[in-house]
C-alpha cells in the first residue's frame, strides 16, 4: 500500500487533467487541480503538496517558467514535470531547472497506466534526497568531528568540525587512514585494542592524544561505531571526535593541584622525621667533638658529620618549603656571624676556582630573623652567582654588610624601600647578569634558566617570600655582561645586640655553656636519640634532667608530684596533639615555663598554640642553641614574663 | 597547599599546571637525588670512621660514634619514603575500567608475598566496574594493608558498601579484625607506609577514611572508588 499523497495538478486540458485525477485517486491520493500558472503560483502560495504535476505547456506560462516562479516565490513543494514524447531536450533541462523527475504523455495516454507508479517513485526519491541533505546538514552542523572511513580506515567523510578540529581541508583527509592525525603518544597495543574491539562489530569509546595539522597536540574524546548494512554486512566506521582540551586541562590542573598536595603532605611528615633523626646526628656529632684527645683526623671527620648533616637539613627544609610556605622562628641574629658562617659553608660548594670575599659593617649589626632561612637565601643567592659566572672571567662573589638609614623611599625593583634605620646585605657578583626580558621574570616562582636538578637553590621567589616574612625587602640590579647586585634591607635590631652574643650560628664552635644555676628540666620527646642528646647537652650545662617519651607520661610524672624548672615539649609526638598538650601543661602547671620543639613548624599548629608568647626551637638545633633557647626561657620565667 | 608566594610583578604568563609541574619535578629532583645523596654521605662517612675504627673501642668519644652509627642507619629509613614521594611527584595515572574483584583480588596476591604477617582474607560478592589507574590503586592497597598489618590486624574482609558514598562513587570497606588489635585512625595517621597508602589512593581518585575504633578488635577502612562512567 503507498502512502497517500496530496498531490496538485496544473494541466489546461480539463479531458486529461480528468483522466490524469482519475488515475491518481485510484491509487489513493487526493489530487487538486488548476489550469493556469498564475492560478497554480496563488494556490501553491497558501497551500501544502506533497507534490507538483506540472504541464509544460499552460496557457499563460510554460512550466518550465513556472519552475522559475516556484523558485523566486520560495515554492519548495516538488515538481514532476509533464512533457510532450519525444522532448528529451526538453526534459534534461526541467530535471536543470529543479524538477525532481518528468514523465512523457502519449497520444495514446498509455502513460495514465504508469503515472501513479511514476508518482510514488518520484516521491520516494525525493524523501530519500531529502533525508539525505538533512543528514549531510546534521554532520556538517555538527559540533564534533565526524569521519566515515572504510573497513581499512580510509577516510570516506569528514565534516566541517573535524577539518576545524585538525586543522585539514577535507580533500587532504579523504583517502587517508585517521593515524595521519596520531601524536605518538598511546602505544600499539591501544590502537590494537580499538581495532580488534571495533572489528568485532563493538563500539569503541576512549580519550586520545591527536596531532593538529600545525604539530599542536590536541585531547580528543572519541567514540568508534560499526555500520552493518541490511543485509548484515560491515561496511564502514563512523567515529565521532570531541575536542576536550578545556576538560582535560582543568583535569590536569586539578590532579596538579591534588599531587601538589600529596606530595606536600608526605614531604612534611618526611620532613619531621628527618629533623629528628638529624637533631641526633649533630647532637652527637657535637657531643663527640666535646671529647679532649682526639686526634685531627677525628675532628675533621666530625665536622664534617656535621656538615653533611647540616646540608640534609638545609634539604629538607627546602622540601618544604617547596611542599608548604614555611614558618618563621625569629631569633636576634648577628649578621656579621650569619654572613662569616654561610661564607664558609658556601665556600665547599663553590667552584673551587669562585671566591667568596666578605666586606664586613664597621659596626656589629643585628636582625631579629630565622638564622636557617636567612642563611638559605644567602647560599642560594651565591649559587645563583656562581651559576651566572663564565667560566672565562671568574672573578669574586661578594657578601657586603652595612648599615643605611633612607630619609625617603629608595626606588628599586621589584619594589620600592620604605625610609628607615636598615641593615643591608648585599649579594653582589660580576657575572654575565641579566638583560631586562630575563630580569623581569626573575621572581616568577618557577622562572629558571637551568634545568631542573641542577638547581640547588630556592630561587628568588622564595628568597623573596622570607625577606617578605622578615618585615624586610629584597631588590636586585643587573646588566647584562656586568653582573648582578642583590640587596635585602632588614629593619636593624640594635637594642639587643648585646644579649644576641650568647648566641653563635657557627656549627663548629665547641661552646662552653655559660655558667647558670643547674635546674631541673622535664624533656618530653618520642625519639631516643633526641632525647638523650638534649639530656647529655643540658647535662654539660649542669642541668638535671629527666626524659619521657610522651606528653601524657610527662603528665604523671606532675602529678606525681617531680615538678621541673623548665619543661621542653615536642610538639609532633605520635597518637598526641602537640598544641593540645601544650595547653594541658599551660592550664593545670602555669608556672612552669616551656619550651617547644619541633622538626616541622607548621603555621596551623603556630595557630594552635594561641596567642601568647611562646619559645619554640626548632630541630635539628645545635648545643648553644639549645642553651641559649633553655636560658632565655628560665630567664623570661624568673623575670614574671607571662608565657 | 600553598604555593610559593609570588611577588607583585613576577608571574609571568606561565600557566598554573606548568608552574606547578616545575614545582613538582623540583620536589622530585630534591627526594630521589639530592636528600637520599646526603643521607647515604653521612652514612657512610660513619660508617668508614667505625670500621677504620678512628676512635678505638673505649677511646674518647666512641660511644658517640656507635650512637651516631644507630641514628644514621635509622634515618637510612626514611630514604625508601623519600624515593616513594619522588616518584609520586611525577607519577601520571592511567585510570582504565577495572573490575573491582578483579581489582582487590589482584592487589591482595600481589601484596601476599610482601607482607611479614599472615593475614586471613575475605572479599566479599563485589560486583560491578570501577574507573580507576591499576597499579597505582594496587600499590595503594598494598601499603594500606601493610599499615594494617604491623599494627597487629589478622583478619581483613573486604565488602561492598551501599552507604555513605556520593553520587558517581562506588563505596567499598575494608574491615580488619583480630585479637589485640591495636588499630585506631590516630595510630594509623602516624604511620609512614598508610600516609604513602592514602596519598597514592587520592592521587589515584580512590578516596579513603578511617573510622575509629569500633571495638579493641575491629577497625574499618572505607574506600571510594570513580564509578564507571562517572
Amino acid at each position: 500500500m503507498n502512502e497517500p499523497l496530496r498531490l496538485f495538478l496544473v494541466e489546461d486540458d480539463d479531458d486529461i487533467a480528468f483522466l490524469m485525477r482519475k488515475s491518481l485517486e485510484r491509487a489513493g491520493h487526493s489530487v487538486t487541480v488548476c489550469h493556469t500558472a498564475a492560478d497554480a503560483l496563488i494556490v501553491l502560495g497558501h497551500s501544502q503538496f506533497d507534490l507538483v504535476l506540472l504541464d509544460q505547456k499552460l496557457p499563460d506560462m510554460s512550466g518550465t517558467d513556472l519552475l522559475e516562479g516556484f523558485s523566486r516565490e520560495g515554492i519548495a513543494t516538488p515538481v514532476l514535470m509533464v512533457t510532450g514524447v519525444g522532448d528529451e531536450k526538453l526534459a534534461s533541462h526541467v530535471m536543470r531547472a529543479g524538477a525532481l523527475d518528468y514523465i512523457a504523455k502519449d497520444r495514446a495516454l498509455t502513460f495514465l497506466a504508469e503515472l501513479p507508479k511514476r508518482v510514488q517513485e518520484s516521491f520516494t526519491r525525493y524523501r530519500l534526497q531529502q533525508t539525505n541533505r538533512l543528514l549531510i546538514a546534521a554532520l556538517e552542523s555538527a559540533n564534533d568531528g565526524i569521519i566515515v572511513t572504510d573497513l581499512q580506515g580510509r577516510m570516506q567523510h569528514v565534516n566541517a568540525a573535524a577539518e576545524r578540529l585538525y586543522g585539514y581541508d577535507r580533500q587532504e583527509l579523504l583517502g587517508h587512514n585517521p593515524r595521519i592525525v596520531r601524536a605518538g603518544v598511546h602505544s600499539c597495543e591501544f590502537f590494537e585494542e580499538m581495532w580488534q574491539t571495533i572489528l568485532n562489530r563493538q563500539s569503541w569509546q576512549g580519550e586520545l592524544v591527536n596531532r593538529r595539522k600545525d604539530g599542536t597536540l590536541v585531547d580528543v574524546s572519541l567514540a568508534i561505531s560499526p555500520i552493518v548494512d541490511p543485509q548484515g554486512q560491515l561496511t564502514n566506521f563512523v567515529g565521532i571526535y570531541r575536542d576536550v582540551s578545556e576538560r582535560k586541562n582543568i583535569e590536569r590542573q586539578l590532579f596538579q593541584a591534588q599531587k601538589m598536595q600529596s606530595v606536600g603532605t608526605l614531604a612534611g611528615g618526611v620532613a619531621h622525621e628527618f629533623n629528628n633523626l638529624l637533631a641526633g646526628i649533630q647532637g652527637y656529632a657535637s657531643l663527640a667533638l666535646r671529647e679532649k684527645g682526639l686526634n685531627n683526623t677525628v675532628r675533621e671527620f666530625l665536622d664534617f658529620i656535621v656538615q653533611l648533616s647540616d646540608r640534609a637539613a638545609n634539604l629538607t627544609r627546602q622540601l618544604l618549603a617547596f611542599a608548604r610556605k614555611p614558618a618563621l622562628t625569629r631569633h636576634p641574629v648577628s649578621m656579621q656571624r650569619l654572613l662569616e658562617s654561610t661564607a664558609q659553608l658556601v665556600q665547599h660548594t663553590l667552584n673551587i676556582e669562585i671566591t667568596l670575599e666578605i666586606d664586613p659593617a664597621a659596626a656589629p649589626l643585628m636582625a631579629l630573623a630565622d638564622a636557617n632561612q636567612m642563611q638559605q637565601v644567602l647560599v642560594n643567592l651565591a649559587l645563583n652567582a656562581r651559576d651566572a659566572m663564565p667560566r672565562t672571567a671568574i672573578k669574586p662573589i661578594v657578601f657586603r654588610l652595612r648599615r643605611q638609614a633612607l630619609s625617603g623611599a629608595k626606588p628599586a625593583f621589584p619594589q620600592n624601600v620604605p625610609a628607615g634605620d636598615y641593615l643591608v646585605l648585599e649579594v653582589e657578583d660580576y657575572g654575565q647578569g641579566m638583560p631586562p626580558e630575563i630580569l623581569s621574570q626573575a621572581f616568577d616562582p618557577f622562572f629558571t634558566t637551568k634545568e631542573v636538578g641542577q638547581g640547588t637553590g630556592l630561587g628568588l621567589p622564595v628568597a623573596f617570600g622570607i625577606i617578605n616574612g622578615h618585615q624586610g625587602f629584597l631588590t636586585i640590579e643587573s646588566h647584562p655582561g656586568e653582573g648582578t647586585l642583590i640587596r635585602i634591607f632588614l629593619p636593624v635590631l640594635s637594642e639587643l645586640a648585646e644579649s644576641a652574643t650568647r648566641y653563635s650560628d657557627d656549627a663548629k664552635t665547641v661552646l662552653e655553656p655559660e655558667k647558670v644555676p643547674g635546674k631541673k628540666i622535664l624533656v618530653i620527646d618520642d625519639e631516643p636519640a633526641v632525647s638523650d642528646v638534649v639530656r647529655r647537652f643540658l647535662e654539660i650545662a649542669g642541668h638535671e634532667v629527666v626524659c619521657c617519651t610522651s606528653a601524657a607520661q610527662g603528665m604523671e610524672q606532675l602529678t606525681q608530684g617531680a615538678f621541673p624548672d623548665l619543661i621542653m615539649l615536642d610538639l609532633m609526638i605520635p597518637m598526641e596533639d602537640g598544641p593540645a598538650s601544650y595547653h594541658t601543661f599551660r592550664t593545670h602547671y602555669p608556672r612552669i615555663p616551656i619550651l617547644l620543639s619541633t622538626g616541622m613548624l607548621q603555621p596551623n599548629v603556630i595557630e594552635a598554640l594561641g596567642d601568647g608568647k611562646i619559645d619554640i626551637l626548632r630541630k635539628p638545633f645545635r648545643m648553644n642553641e639549645l642553651w641559649y633557647q633553655v636560658n632565655k626561657t628560665l630567664d623570661s620565667a624568673e623575670a614574671g614574663e607571662p608565657q | 597547599m600553598e604555593l610559593p608566594a609570588a611577588p607583585p610583578d613576577g608571574g609571568g604568563d606561565r600557566s598554573r599546571e606548568a608552574s606547578a609541574e616545575r614545582l613538582l619535578a623540583a620536589i622530585h629532583a630534591t627526594c630521589s637525588h639530592d636528600l637520599p645523596n646526603q643521607i647515604l654521605a653521612l652514612r657512610s662517612l660513619i660508617h668508614l670512621m667505625d670500621m677504620d675504627e678512628v676512635i678505638p673501642p673505649g677511646a674518647p668519644g666512641r660511644e658517640y660514634l656507635e650512637r651516631l652509627g644507630a641514628v644514621a642507619e635509622k634515618t637510612a629509613g626514611l630514604t625508601d619514603f623519600l624515593k616513594a614521594i619522588a616518584r609520586l611527584a611525577r607519577v601520571v595515572p592511567q585510570p582504565r575500567r577495572v573490575a573491582l574483584l578483579d581489582l582487590f583480588r589482584e592487589a591482595i596476591a600481589e601484596s601476599r608475598s610482601a607482607l611479614e604477617a599472615d593475614l586471613a582474607w575475605d572479599i566479599g560478592p563485589l560486583a560491578g566496574a570501577v574507573f580507576a589507574d591499576r597499579d597505582l590503586v594496587h600499590a595503594g592497597l598494598g601499603e594500606l594493608l601493610r599499615s594494617l598489618a604491623a599494627l597487629g590486624a589478622k583478619t581483613v574482609t573486604v565488602l561492598s558498601s551501599g552507604t555513605g558514598c556520593a553520587a558517581g562513587r562506588v563505596a567499598v570497606d575494608i574491615k580488619v579484625g583480630g585479637a589485640g588489635l591495636r588499630v585506631a585512625a590516630e595510630a594509623l595517621e602516624q604511620r609512614p607506609d598508610f600516609l604513602l597508602a592514602r596519598e597514592r589512593l587520592r592521587i589515584a581518585d580512590v578516596g579513603l577514611t578511617t573510622c575509629p575504633v569500633i571495638a579493641q578488635a575491629e577497625a574499618t577502612v572505607a574506600l571510594d572508588f570513580a564509578a564507571e562512567g562517572s
